[in-house]
C-alpha cells in the first residue's frame, strides 16, 4: 500500500466510523486488504472503535434517571397555551377590523390643503399679520 | 400496534396530554443523551430538552404529518435541542459533566470496568476541546441516531458541511485516544 492509501483509509475511517460493515463494499475490501499489512491502521481502527464504545457507554450513563423529566415536562405544558386556530382568532379579527378603519379612512374626501375660508377671512381682516 | 409520531402529535394537536406524555417518553432519553453530550452537564441538557418538548407542545397544532421534503417529529426535536444546546455553549463556558452515577455491570472484571471507566474520562476529555457544533455532529449521529441527511437537516446545514463536522469531530476524538495510547 502507498502512503496514499494509508492516508484514504484514515479519511474514510473518520467519514464512515469503525465499523466497516456500514462502509462501501469498495472501500471496505481496500480498508481490510491495508488492514492485513498495516499494524499502524489497525492501531487507528482500534482508537477508532474505542471513542465509539466509549461513546455508547456514556449515552448509557446519560439516558439513565430521566424519569421525572416527563413528569416536569407536562407540569408546563399544563400552563402553556397551544397555537390553535381559535387562540390566533381573536388576532385575526383585530387584523381584519384594522384593515377595514384603514380602508374606510382612506375612501373619506380628502382635506382641502389650504387655510380654511373662516382663517382667510381672519387673516384679510387681521391686514395679513400673523394673528397666532 | 404502537402509535407512531405523527399519530400521537396529532392526538397532542387536540391538548391530549396522555399523548404527549407518551411522546415524551419515547424521545425523552435519547434526547438527553444528546443535548448532554453537546453542553456537557445534565441539569442544563434537561432544561433545554424541557424547552424543546415545550415547544413541541405549543406548536403541535401546526405540526403537518411526514412527507416528501418533511423533516420527521425526531428530527425536528433533534434540531431545536441541538440549536438550544449550541446556542447555549457559545453563550456560556462549558461547565464539566458532573459526576453522574457508573452504570454497574457486575459480570465485568474490576480491572476491565477500570479501563472502560478511564477509557471514558478520556473521551469526555476530548469531547470538552471540540467546537459546539463538532460536538453536536458527534451527538446527532451517536445519540439520536440519526442519518447524515437528517443531522444535516437538524442543524441546518448541507450533508456535505455536516460530513466535514464529523469528520473532523472523528479526527480528533480519534488522535487523542492515539495520543493518549503512545504516552
Amino acid at each position: 500500500m502507498t502512503p496514499e492509501s494509508f492516508e484514504e483509509f484514515l479519511d474514510r475511517l473518520d467519514l464512515y466510523g469503525g465499523n466497516l460493515e456500514t462502509w462501501p463494499v469498495e472501500a471496505r475490501d481496500a480498508a481490510q486488504a491495508l488492514l492485513a499489512a498495516s499494524p499502524e491502521a489497525r492501531a487507528h481502527l482500534s482508537a477508532m472503535r474505542r471513542v465509539e464504545s466509549a461513546l455508547a457507554q456514556t449515552r448509557a450513563t446519560y439516558a439513565k434517571g430521566v424519569d421525572d423529566l416527563t413528569f416536569r415536562v407536562m407540569q408546563v405544558a399544563q400552563v402553556r397555551p397551544q397555537h390553535t386556530a381559535i387562540r390566533r382568532l381573536p388576532w385575526a379579527v383585530a387584523g381584519m377590523m384594522a384593515l377595514a378603519a384603514g380602508l374606510y379612512v382612506g375612501a373619506l374626501p380628502r382635506m382641502s390643503e389650504g387655510p380654511s375660508e373662516i382663517v382667510t377671512a381672519a387673516l384679510d381682516q387681521s391686514g395679513g399679520h400673523d394673528v397666532w | 400496534m404502537e402509535d407512531g409520531d405523527d399519530e400521537l402529535i396529532a392526538l397532542v394537536a387536540r391538548g391530549d396530554g396522555a399523548a404527549f406524555s407518551r411522546l415524551v417518553g419515547r424521545h425523552r432519553a435519547r434526547l438527553t443523551g444528546m443535548t448532554t453530550r453537546i453542553v456537557g452537564n445534565r441539569a442544563i441538557a434537561e432544561e433545554i430538552v424541557q424547552e424543546a418538548f415545550t415547544r413541541a407542545w405549543i406548536n403541535a397544532p401546526k405540526w403537518r404529518p411526514q412527507g416528501r421534503g418533511r423533516s420527521s417529529f425526531a428530527g425536528w426535536l433533534a434540531r431545536v435541542a441541538a440549536n438550544l444546546a449550541i446556542e447555549h455553549t457559545r453563550r456560556a463556558r462549558s461547565v464539566p459533566l458532573e459526576d453522574a452515577p457508573e452504570p454497574v455491570d457486575t459480570t465485568r472484571a474490576a480491572d476491565e470496568e477500570m479501563i472502560a471507566a478511564e477509557e471514558r474520562r478520556k473521551l469526555e476529555d476530548a469531547l470538552a476541546q471540540l467546537p459546539p457544533r463538532q460536538r453536536a455532529a458527534i451527538a446527532l449521529t451517536y445519540d439520536q441516531g440519526l442519518t447524515n441527511a437528517e443531522s444535516a437537516e437538524a442543524m441546518e446545514i448541507s450533508v456535505g458541511a455536516f460530513e466535514l463536522l464529523l469528520v473532523r469531530a472523528r479526527r480528533a476524538l480519534r488522535q487523542a485516544m492515539m495520543e493518549d495510547k503512545a504516552r
